[in-house]
């Protein structure tokens, strides 16, 4: 009898155990369906699903640089307009800022600022109002100037937002070549006595392009190719173009005799003739050292007067290889 | 009094230095951009045009005249005088046509752009008045091979009123070296896309090599009930075609517009995982709308899952966002398509793909078989053990009895 009460005792919290053990493990294996709702068919039921959906980062959805073409201003500065559409489907106003650099092919992301070939700006204007509450419309503008290389130029637009993500994409355009001269009004040369040489007036032309330019040199009196360089109002009227002359590389500010003057200065001509000039547009963003001097004389042949006025063409072209 | 007068004299004599001196170094500014015209495959006979632009930083307007000299002097035309001033530059445009019987080749030569003078003489000096002058190089390759090619793009059309014309606009750019009158067929559909209810064909317009030109045409409605319609704009000769939706409307009727502007979900998700599906709709007509999102999930060839959210007013310009969310079962490529229907309009299909991987090995993962394996283990250990204990019970009730 007390045999069989031990055996019952330990088969029973053996049996015990494991029901609670298989009990436990049940337990363990379907706690994860214990909020299934189960119902018939036709019965409605309410489903509560939870789920976080994490911040995305914004979408840069275009680029567009002056519709792929770009021509500068002589002398000035061109606004370029980088404008970027972006999307950003947490909300717009997550967007905290767009920045731009616009630079040639010959520099990169990240590279210094320079007038010739890198071009940065830092806040650009993000339009809230532009499409729907996720789209914004950014306007990067650059003041390019005159000597921006020609070539490719890649705009590369950056936009962070508050959660930290940050996104890059770009497009490109041309800058196209410019050629371009600035010179003076006129060549003064006061008042010249007749049979004299005048004082040595000196004519800065500079390249206000992004070319390197060539030089033609013509003079007329009153109609294109008239062999004159002056028409006078007084005695014999004229003064002949090979009196008119200059020197494209030295200056003498002496007083000069006629024979001097020929053979230090060059006669102008009356057609078009183009000297090697090579004047280089500017790559130095705070001194401009794409000017060069000529210096001109005339002489005032006996018989002439009065108020004399003629014509000095200064023709640029394209130098070759540039 | 006299001090006064000799200030006067002072400020006088300065400003006169200064008005002297600024005429003195006054310059004139003149640029050309591009420097260099390259013509590339000009057909014998053909036709070719490029533009260039002249600006200046002189606020007298300065007169240019445009004189072209070379083995192309003949083959040019453009605008022979001009004024350009500062802020307002001039666009100069060049054609070259070459002769019939020029033999293939380059042919160069320049057009020189000369300035009127930019200032005078001086009364009793001898004075050079400076012009200057820029040249246009150009480079005009000849050829004999005919070469079409086109683009057509900006493609819109505008609802009407029944019984006006339906009009439909687009830009064709000729980028070959023949003179194209493009073929264009415009198929218009019914609101289901099922079956083109009209046709119309049109080739009345010429464009000559490297131009861009905007076509219009109309489509006249008499026949067209009250409702939307499909049009497919084919310009044959491009290779380019665009479908379009229009309305044709009763008379001052508000117009509904809207636009579909956004599928958007993750592009990866693990099998299991439930992905979010926002569904971006615009009121761009010119009344408020009820607008839902119908659609569906594809996986190949076969539907997984029908979309259709619940129905949204929105108001004029405004946006509406529709939330959806699907749970992949399967590895593989999802297509997540459909459109907004509003105001018995539909808006124009949209998709994006949802790339579906398998799940990252994860230690949880063997929990469950784990629980299996122990249960099954510790089942047959209590069969064993009971089995066991039975046996010494039997064995020891005989062992009682002998």
């Amino acid at each position: 009898m007390k045999m069989i009460n031990s055996f019952e005792i330990i088969s029973f919290s053996i049996f015990l155990v494991g029901i609670i053990l298989i009990v436990f493990l049940l337990f363990l294996l379907f706690s994860s369906f214990l909020g299934a709702v189960i119902a018939d068919v036709g019965e409605n039921v309410t489903v509560i699903s939870e789920m976080g959906i994490g911040k995305s980062p914004p979408i840069i959805n275009y680029i567009d640089v002056e519709q792929g073409s770009v021509t500068l201003i002589a002398n000035s500065t061109k606004v370029v307009n980088c404008s970027a559409e972006i999307i950003d489907y947490d909300t717009e106003i997550d967007i905290v800022n767009v920045s731009a650099e616009f630079f040639h092919s010959s520099s990169g992301y990240g590279s210094p600022n320079d007038n010739n070939d890198h071009y940065t700006n830092y806040t650009c204007y993000v339009d809230l109002s532009y499409g729907d509450v996720n789209t914004v419309l950014a306007t990067c503008l650059f003041d390019i100037w005159f000597y921006a290389n020609a070539g490719t130029w890649n705009c590369t637009v950056n936009v962070t937002d508050d959660f930290g993500f940050g996104v890059k994409d770009s497009n490109t355009t041309t800058i196209q070549s410019l050629l371009a001269i600035s010179l003076p009004d006129i060549i003064n040369y006061g008042t010249v006595n007749a049979t004299y040489v005048s004082d040595e007036d000196p004519v800065n032309i500079t390249n206000v392009g992004n070319v390197m330019l060539n030089l033609s040199l013509s003079g007329y009196a009153v109609t294109e190719g008239d062999g004159l360089a002056m028409n006078c109002s007084l005695g014999n009227s004229n003064i002949s173009v090979n009196h008119e002359k200059y020197n494209s590389t030295t200056s003498n500010t002496s007083v000069m005799g006629l024979t001097d003057f020929d053979s230090t200065y060059v006669n102008l001509t009356g057609s078009p003739d183009v000297k090697e000039f090579n004047l280089n547009y500017r790559s130095n963003d705070t001194i401009n050292y794409a000017t060069n001097t000529t210096y001109w004389r005339i002489y005032v042949p006996l018989g002439v007067g009065g108020n004399c006025s003629g014509n000095i063409i200064f023709g640029a072209s394209q130098a070759e290889g540039d | 009094m006299v001090k006064i007068r000799i200030k006067m004299k002072g400020i006088m004599v300065l400003v006169l230095v200064c008005i002297i001196c600024t005429y003195l170094v006054s310059a004139a500014n003149i640029g050309l951009s591009p420097a260099t015209f390259d013509y590339r495959e000009v057909l014998r006979g053909g036709y070719s045009e490029k533009t260039a632009i002249i600006s200046t930083d002189s606020d007298k307007p300065i007169t240019v005249e445009a004189t072209p000299r070379g083995a192309i002097k003949d083959w040019l035309d453009f605008s022979q005088n001009f004024t350009v001033s500062k802020g307002k530059p001039y666009s100069l445009r060049v054609a070259v046509t070459p002769p019939a019987d020029m033999p293939n080749g380059e042919y160069d030569g320049f057009l020189r752009l000369m300035t009127s003078a930019f200032g005078e003489g001086v009364e009793g000096h001898a004075v050079g008045v400076i012009r200057s002058s820029l040249d246009l190089a150009i480079t005009v390759e000849v050829t004999d091979v005919e070469i079409v090619d086109c683009s057509a793009y900006g493609f819109k059309v505008q609802s009407a009123e029944e019984g006006d014309d339906i009009v439909f606009s687009f830009d064709i750019s000729n980028s070959g070296n023949i003179r194209l009158k493009p073929r264009i067929i415009i198929d218009i559909w019914d609101q289901d896309q099922i079956s083109i209810v009209k046709t119309e064909e049109f080739s009345n317009k010429e464009i000559l090599p490297t131009l861009k030109d905007e076509f219009v045409v109309r489509v006249k409605s008499n026949d067209l009930e009250i409702g939307q319609y499909w049009a497919d704009v084919s310009v044959i000769d491009c290779y380019s075609s665009q479908t379009l939706t229009f309305d044709v409307l009763e008379e001052g009727a508000l117009k509904a517009d809207g636009v579909l502007t956004s599928i958007l979900t993750r592009k990866t998700a693990e099998v299991d995982e439930t992905v979010p599906i926002k569904v971006g709709f615009k009121n761009t007509g010119e009344k408020e709308v009820e607008a839902y999102f119908k659609g569906q999930i594809t996986f190949g060839e076969k539907i997984i899952q029908i979309l259709e959210t619940d129905r949204f007013t929105v108001l004029v310009s405004e946006s509406e966002e529709f939330n959806l969310f699907f749970t992949p079962k399967q590895v593989g490529k999802y297509v997540i398509s459909g459109r907004v229907f509003y105001s018995s309009k539909r808006t124009f299909e949209s998709s994006t793909v949802l790339n579906v991987v398998t799940k990252k090995f994860q230690l949880s993962y063997l929990v469950t078989p784990l629980i299996y394996i122990v249960l099954i283990v510790l089942i047959l250990f209590l069969f064993y053990k009971i089995r066991k204990e039975k046996k010494l019970y039997i064995n020891k009730l005989k062992h009682l009895k002998t």
